[in-house]
């Protein structure tokens, strides 16, 4: 039924032998954008607007602790529930008003926090990593998502995540995040949340 | 997909008389290409990425086999399954065994052109299972029955209204019986009824943008976020994908990225872009426990090792077929196989055979606006002149314009004789046009010569 | 070689559509040449660049006639076409046509430097600088696909001339030689884009650096019943020179 993968991989060694191998360098020294490569406040600061851009809405905190406050006047803003699934990532913030359970997304979550490894100023994306305290449904089944990121995750470009991961041991998913879900599919207009979150909030918060 | 490429043209003269089409084809022209030019003059190094991402592609196609091993082993190593399938009958075969072997009754798709390639939806459900397509554009056409139109926007064909009749008339049974005229209320009640399919099926199967061999990765980009559900929901997550599709590291993969959705939709990023190596791990709280990899050649590895090879860098982001000016006129169905535009009359001479595709590469102006647009820089024009001189040369090009030509071309190395032809020919045209012109004369008028050709005035003059 | 008095040797290559249909337009690149300072000459074995031929798919008739172009034109200076589409042909096709070659690749790619489409060759090779008078009337430009992207010429055009700019005017006219007969439905279609476009930018005359595209548009303008004069731009050129 299928091709044994010794024969499938003579038959493409045997279909290009006869050609010249053009190598590339290692480590790779490709061009990349120069705004991947700002100072710390130019950086958060394009972070900020290339967000903005991609329509997810963003709020700036000075510190963690008013996170909870944040999320709840966020959610009152929505008419959504003081409730959320929350990655057991940030189970070590402090919340009393809001009604968290620790675990993955199912059907019928309304509302998800999480928390990304990083922020790409380049494109103001957010890039999770998936395991056991970052379940990657959060990041598509509700209809809000409010992600929570510090200021110090902010990097510069793809590049610096790389640099972070080890391609011989990847994370199950990588998942980068640009905006809240949309499609353009009927007569190229722009509508938001085709599948994934229709809302995507982004908490940032300073260093603590 | 069975080919109905032979048709073009007739197809043609249907696409170019259909009244909701060309009010679609309308809105199409204006959109994609304003967009993507902003997004590559917002970014000074666009130029440079285009040719790191040729040398990155021209070395892993030099060197696929390695690069196809290193894959197949990271995926190995972290418990996922690489077939390797030479036909789309192998590939079929081998989803369907996957599927059945899980006992799957429903599956959930993301888009895939390769899953178009190799019809699996048919084999799907003539083995009794349901496949439901959750890509919003894509949706819309499993309920119309029609294949995609483009490769990126499968449903730009159709119009708002016929979506909500479309829509109307499959989800009065599911309890939807409202006709929805907004698109915002058309996005809603789509995902509203795909979302329990994506917790109840079986098997997820996704298409990848780009396999990494490094790590093991398939890299899938959406908008939507259907295919990040498709992929992690179910059990069993299938990526059916083409060998092409491999690059060797993460930074060679972030250069085709970075020109990827620019290039396609003008954005600088999609939403979504998915890097996924292999199934759930052991303290995961979701994922799929099962992770499979279907790698098709169809045809493709033909290519390899001939100066068509160039057509192996596609990254599939549709920008030569938003600039064509054919596509724009007859739209993505008439071309008859899932790529349409000029990569499909490029490629699927190869993958489908020149009986089949002959008209494709026939119908351009040689106008060059898609391969100045081309992120991978493909030289699509000479890739269509192969194809015509292919077709030259083996006689599928029909006689009458064969020895037209040759009689031509006769001519054009004998000048004397070609200077007593054209002095017939300026004399004959300045009465009426020739039958064989039909063509020209249905929408224009035909040229007039001014009164004897140049040469003759030149030579009366005594050339001076 | 004294490059300070000795007048550049050009080869006027007419091309087939002109010779035919529009002599008037090579008699204008004649008298343009020559205000420019060139000795110019109109060899009496040239035909036609082969295009015909070579787009259809006979590539060997393409190269038999690729050959004799270069042994026709290879001892000027330069040669130089009122068409962005035959120079296209015999600067981007001819070295690919012949390559197998060794000899005929380089004499092509000798051929190659030293050809050039009638507005790049008097704006980048003879630098010509005439003071051209404000035409009186608006005249639109139709970039044709060879010349644009092909060659590169965009900037030239309109450096000899104050042209008004259409919408989409890199777009193609629908010509593409055998393709306006053979796909005439599609042709027609693309073609009535490119007449609205012209239509729509209130322009008296249009004008391009190509026969084939402007003949194209021609018959559309024609067919739809417009006014609008329909000028090659060695014409214009020429006209605007001569006015007294």
């Amino acid at each position: 039924m299928t091709t044994d993968r010794q024969t499938f991989l003579a038959h493409i060694r045997n279909r290009i032998s006869h050609r010249e191998k053009p190598e590339l360098a290692t480590p790779r020294n490709w061009p990349s954008p120069a705004v991947a490569k700002g100072s710390r406040e130019e950086r958060i600061a394009r972070f900020i607007a290339q967000s903005k851009a991609h329509k997810a809405t963003i709020e700036h905190l000075a510190d963690r602790q008013s996170v909870e406050g944040a999320v709840c006047d966020y959610l009152r803003t929505l008419n959504a529930p003081l409730q959320a699934v929350a990655a057991p990532a940030l189970k070590g913030m402090d919340w009393t008003t809001l009604d968290v359970a620790f675990c993955t997304a199912g059907e019928g979550d309304r509302v998800s926090l999480s928390e990304p490894a990083f922020g790409i100023a380049e494109t103001g994306t957010l890039a999770f990593f998936s395991g056991p305290k970052t379940p990657v449904l959060l990041n598509f089944a509700p209809e809000i998502e409010i992600a929570i990121l510090s200021e110090d995750r902010i990097v510069g470009g793809y590049e610096d995540i790389w640099q972070r991961l080890n391609p011989a041991h990847m994370p199950r998913a990588v998942n980068f995040i640009s905006g809240p879900s949309r499609t353009g599919d009927i007569e190229q207009t722009m509508y938001l949340g085709a599948h994934g979150p229709k809302h995507l909030h982004i908490i940032l918060t300073g260093d603590q | 997909m069975r080919p109905k490429s032979h048709a073009f043209r007739s197809a043609a003269k249907d696409a170019l008389a259909d009244e909701t089409l060309q009010d679609a084809l309308k809105l199409f022209a204006t959109g994609f290409p304003e967009k993507r030019r902003k997004a590559v003059a917002a970014l000074p190094e666009f130029e440079a990425l285009r040719e790191a991402a040729v040398l990155i592609k021209d070395h892993t196609l030099a060197h696929l086999d390695r690069y196809l091993e290193q894959f197949t082993d990271r995926v190995e190593e972290a418990g996922g399954h690489v077939h390797f399938c030479r036909t789309a009958r192998e590939a079929r075969e081998t989803v369907v065994a996957i599927c059945r072997k899980q006992g799957a009754r429903t599956v959930t798709k993301g888009k895939s052109m390769v899953g178009e390639e190799i019809a699996l939806n048919e084999a799907l459900e003539a083995a009794g299972i349901t496949p439901i397509e959750t890509d919003l554009g894509e949706y819309i056409l499993q309920l119309a029955k029609e294949p995609p139109s483009h490769i990126i926007g499968p449903a730009l064909h159709k119009t708002k209204d016929q979506v909500s009749d479309l829509f109307l008339e499959h989800h009065t049974p599911l309890g939807f019986d409202e006709r929805q005229e907004e698109g915002e209320a058309l996005v809603a009640e789509a995902r509203q009824i795909l979302r329990e399919k994506y917790f109840a099926a079986d098997v997820g199967i996704t298409g990848a943008n780009f396999l990494v061999a490094e790590g093991g990765s398939a890299v899938i980009v959406t908008n939507e976020g259907n295919g990040d559900l498709t992929m992690t929901c179910p059990n069993t997550h299938i990526v059916i994908t083409s060998i092409e599709k491999m690059v060797p590291t993460l930074a060679d993969m972030t250069v085709l990225m970075r020109l990827l959705a620019r290039s396609a939709t003008g954005q600088t990023m999609s939403v979504y872009t998915t890097l996924v190596s292999g199934p759930k791990r052991k303290d995961d709280l979701d994922g799929p426990e099962n992770f499979h990899v279907v790698l098709l050649d169809g045809g493709r590895s033909a290519l390899l090792g001939t100066e068509q090879q160039d057509l192996l860098r596609c990254i599939k982001c549709g920008a030569c077929m938003n600039h064509c000016p054919v596509y724009g006129a007859v739209g993505g169905h008439a071309y008859g196989w899932v790529y349409p535009g000029p990569i499909g009359a490029a490629l699927n001479p190869a993958l489908i055979g020149l009986k089949e595709s002959r008209h494709l590469p026939e119908a351009s102006t040689f106008c060059g606006a898609c391969e100045a647009v081309c992120p991978v820089k493909i030289p699509l024009p000479m890739i269509f002149r192969h194809w015509r001189n292919q077709a030259f040369e083996k006689n599928i090009t029909p006689f009458f314009i064969r020895m037209t030509l040759k009689l031509w071309a006769f001519l054009a190395l004998r000048p004397r004789l070609y200077r007593r032809f054209a002095a017939f020919a300026a004399w004959g045209l300045k009465k009426s046009p020739p039958p064989f012109v039909k063509g020209w004369t249905d929408a224009r008028d035909f040229p007039k010569p001014e009164g004897r050709s140049f040469h003759a005035q030149w030579q009366k003059r005594g050339g001076s | 070689m004294d490059t300070v008095t000795k007048k550049p040797s050009v080869g006027l290559f007419v091309t087939c559509l002109i010779d035919l249909f529009r002599p008037s337009a090579a008699f204008a690149t004649l008298r343009l040449l020559e205000m420019a300072g060139c000795a110019v000459s109109v060899p009496d074995t040239q035909t036609c660049c082969g295009q015909p031929a070579y787009n259809a798919g006979d590539r060997k008739s393409a190269e038999k006639i690729a050959k004799t172009v270069i042994e026709t034109f290879e001892a000027f200076d330069y040669v130089v076409a009122p068409s962005g589409s035959c120079i296209g042909m015999l600067r981007c096709h001819y070295p690919e046509i012949v390559k197998t070659n060794k000899a005929w690749r380089e004499r092509a790619e000798n051929l190659a430097k030293k050809s050039f489409e009638l507005t790049e060759f008097l704006v980048d090779a003879v630098k010509l600088e005439m003071k051209i008078p404000q035409p009186a009337r608006r005249i639109a430009m139709h970039d044709s696909c060879s010349a644009l992207r092909e060659l590169g010429v965009q900037r030239q055009p309109r450096q000899l001339l104050p042209l008004t700019e259409i919408e989409n005017s890199d777009r193609c006219c629908g010509f593409g030689g055998l393709f306006s007969v053979k796909y005439g439905d599609i042709s027609g279609q693309m073609a009535d884009k490119k007449a609205a476009a012209i239509q729509a930018s209130g322009a008296e005359v249009v004008t391009s650096c190509d026969f084939g595209c402007l003949m194209n548009i021609e018959g559309r303008l024609k067919r739809l019943g417009s006014d609008i004069k329909v000028r090659h731009i060695a014409e214009l050129l020429a006209e605007i020179l001569d006015a007294p």
